[in-house]
C-alpha cells in the first residue's frame, strides 16, 4: 500500500482507479476555478503512469503467450476477467463497508444526542 | 529545526551541515542529544548545531522532539532525523506550502542515501514506488497518508496545541498527521523536496524498524478509526491499507506457501506476479533521478522486503488486536 505496508492487491488497484478518476474531479475543480496548470500536469502524469501499469499487465500476458508458443494475441485472450472482477468486488466491499460503518456511527451519535435532548430537566422531574 | 539524536555521532555532523547549506537555512538548528553514550553532542556542536540535553533519556524520537519544542521561537518548525540529509532546496520548497493558512504540516520525498544491501535496495524501490505514485495521488486528493517523520515541517502553534509529538503510538508521524486531519487542517506533500535518510542495512535493524512501523500502524488505526470515518478519501485509504496489511500478508506468509506445497510449486510465481506493474512507476521515478539501472537491479529486493513486511504486519495485528499486548518500548532501528 505504501512504504512499510505490505501488499499490492487492493492498494494498487485503489490508487490506479484513483488516478483514472482524478481528471474527472479536476474538471469539476476547473469549473469552480480552483484548478491550475500544475494540478493538471500532476493529474496527467499520474494518469499516464496508471495507464502504463495497466498496459504492463497486457504486455506480460502477451509475452506469456509468446513464451508458451501460443502467440501474443492468444496470450491476451487467455486473460480471465475473474481475478479483475473479484478484486473490484472486494475493493467495493471494503469501501462500502467503511462508509456504512461511518453512517451507522453517525446515526448512533445522532440518536444519543436526540435522547439526551428529550430528557426532562432534572429540576422539573423533581418538582413533579 | 529540531534534530532528535541518540548515539548518532557518525551521522549527525553531516545532517547539520546539510541543513546549514540550504538555500533557505533554518533560523536555529536544535540537536536534542537524548542522553547519548557517544560523541553526538560534540559532533553536532562542532558542525554548528545548538545542543539541548534532556535530564534523562526521553525514550523515543517523539519525546526528544517534544522536549525541544518549548525552545522554538519561530512560526514554523521542522524535524529531521539525525541520519538524514536534505537536497539543498528542500526546506525552501516545503516552506512555500505554508502560504496557505490551512496547511498545518508539509512533507517531502524520501530516497535512501545508501543503496547497497538487499534491505536498502528493497526500501529504495519501495520509496520510488510510494513517493512516485501513491503519495502523489494522495496529495492530489488532499490527504497524504503520513507526513514522514524523517523530514517534515509544521506550524509551531498547531503543534503546541496538540501537545507536540505524541508517544502514545510507535508511529508518531502517522499519529500527528491523522490528528491534524481530525482537526480540519491540511497536510501537503511536496514531491521535489527530497531528503536522504540512511536506511537499515541488515535484517536486525530492518526488523526493529518494521516492528515499530507495523505496530504503529495498527495502534493508529485503533486510536483514530472513529475520526477517520468522517474523512472520505483517508477513510478509504486506511480501510484498503488495513485490508492489505491483513489479507495480503496472510496470502504471502501462509496461503501461497501452503498452496505451493499442496498443489504446484509454480504457484510461488504469484510472489512476483505484479512485478511489471510495480516496475512502471519505479522506472518512471528512477528515470527522473537518472537511476534506472540501479532501480532495475534493486527491483527483486523489493519482493523480499515485502514478504518480511508481511510477517511483521501479521505479528503486529495479532499482538495488538488479538492478544491486546501493545508494543510500548521504542527500539531504535539504526
Amino acid at each position: 500500500m505504501t512504504a512499510g505496508l505490505p501488499g499490492f492487491g487492493l492498494g494498487g488497484v485503489f490508487f490506479i482507479i484513483s488516478a483514472l478518476l482524478a481528471p474527472f474531479g479536476e474538471l469539476v475543480m476547473t469549473a469552480r476555478g480552483r484548478s491550475s496548470r500544475a494540478r493538471w500536469a500532476s493529474v496527467g502524469r499520474q494518469l499516464l503512469i496508471a495507464l502504463a501499469m495497466i498496459s504492463a499487465v497486457g504486455a506480460m500476458l502477451g509475452l506469456a503467450g509468446v513464451v508458451s508458443g501460443a502467440g501474443p494475441v492468444q496470450g491476451l485472450a487467455s486473460f480471465s476477467l475473474l481475478p479483475l472482477t473479484g478484486t473490484a468486488t472486494i475493493l467495493a466491499f471494503v469501501l462500502v463497508t467503511a462508509k456504512l460503518v461511518q453512517l451507522w456511527l453517525r446515526g448512533a451519535r445522532r440518536g444519543r444526542r436526540v435522547n439526551f435532548e428529550r430528557r426532562e430537566p432534572l429540576g422539573e422531574t423533581e418538582a413533579s | 529545526m529540531i534534530v532528535p539524536a541518540y548515539n548518532e555521532a557518525a551521522t549527525v555532523g553531516e545532517t547539520v551541515r546539510s541543513l546549514r547549506q540550504q538555500t533557505c537555512p533554518p533560523a536555529r538548528i536544535i540537536v536534542v542529544d537524548d542522553c547519548s553514550c557517544d560523541d553526538t553532542a560534540a559532533v553536532a556542536e562542532a558542525a554548528g548545531g545548538t545542543v539541548l540535553r534532556p535530564p534523562e533519556n526521553t525514550g523515543s524520537k517523539a519525546g526528544a522532539q517534544t522536549f525541544a519544542l518549548g525552545s522554538v521561537r519561530t512560526e514554523l518548525v521542522m524535524a529531521v532525523d539525525a541520519d538524514t540529509t536534505l537536497a539543498s532546496d528542500a526546506i525552501e520548497l516545503l516552506l512555500g506550502s505554508f502560504q496557505d493558512p490551512e496547511v498545518a504540516a508539509a512533507c517531502g520525498s524520501v530516497v535512501p542515501r545508501r543503496v547497497r544491501t538487499v534491505w536498502e535496495r528493497g526500501r529504495y524501490v519501495e520509496y520510488l514506488f510510494a513517493f512516485g505514485f501513491y503519495k502523489r495521488i494522495q496529495e492530489h486528493y488532499g490527504k497524504p497518508l503520513i507526513a514522514s517523520g524523517c523530514f517534515s515541517a509544521y506550524r509551531t502553534a498547531e503543534l503546541r496545541a496538540m501537545g507536540g509529538w505524541s508517544t502514545r503510538t510507535m508511529a508518531e508521524d502517522m499519529d500527528l498527521t491523522w490528528t491534524m486531519y481530525g482537526r480540519g487542517q491540511r497536510v501537503r506533500f511536496i514531491p521535489d523536496a527530497v531528503c536522504y535518510p540512511i536506511e537499515p542495512h541488515n535484517l536486525d535493524f530492518v526488523s526493529k524498524q518494521l516492528r515499530r512501523w507495523s505496530h504503529g500502524f495498527v495502534q493508529n488505526v485503533r486510536f483514530h478509526w472513529r475520526s477517520l470515518l468522517d474523512l472520505g478519501y483517508l477513510r478509504s485509504m486506511v480501510a484498503v491499507a488495513f485490508w492489505d496489511a491483513l489479507f495480503a500478508s496472510l496470502a504471502y506468509v501462509v496461503l501461497l506457501p501452503v498452496l505451493a506445497i499442496a498443489i504446484d510449486r509454480g504457484i510461488l510465481f504469484a510472489y512476483l506476479i505484479d512485478a511489471p506493474v510495480v516496475a512502471v512507476p519505479v522506472v518512471v521515478q528512477a528515470s527522473r533521478r537518472r537511476e534506472v539501472g540501479q532501480a532495475l537491479v534493486s527491483l527483486p529486493s523489493f519482493f523480499v522486503l515485502r514478504i518480511v513486511n508481511s510477517v511483521f504486519m501479521l505479528s503486529a495485528i495479532w499482538r495488538e488486536l488479538v492478544l491486546r499486548r501493545p508494543l510500548l518500548v521504542y527500539e531504535k532501528g539504526h
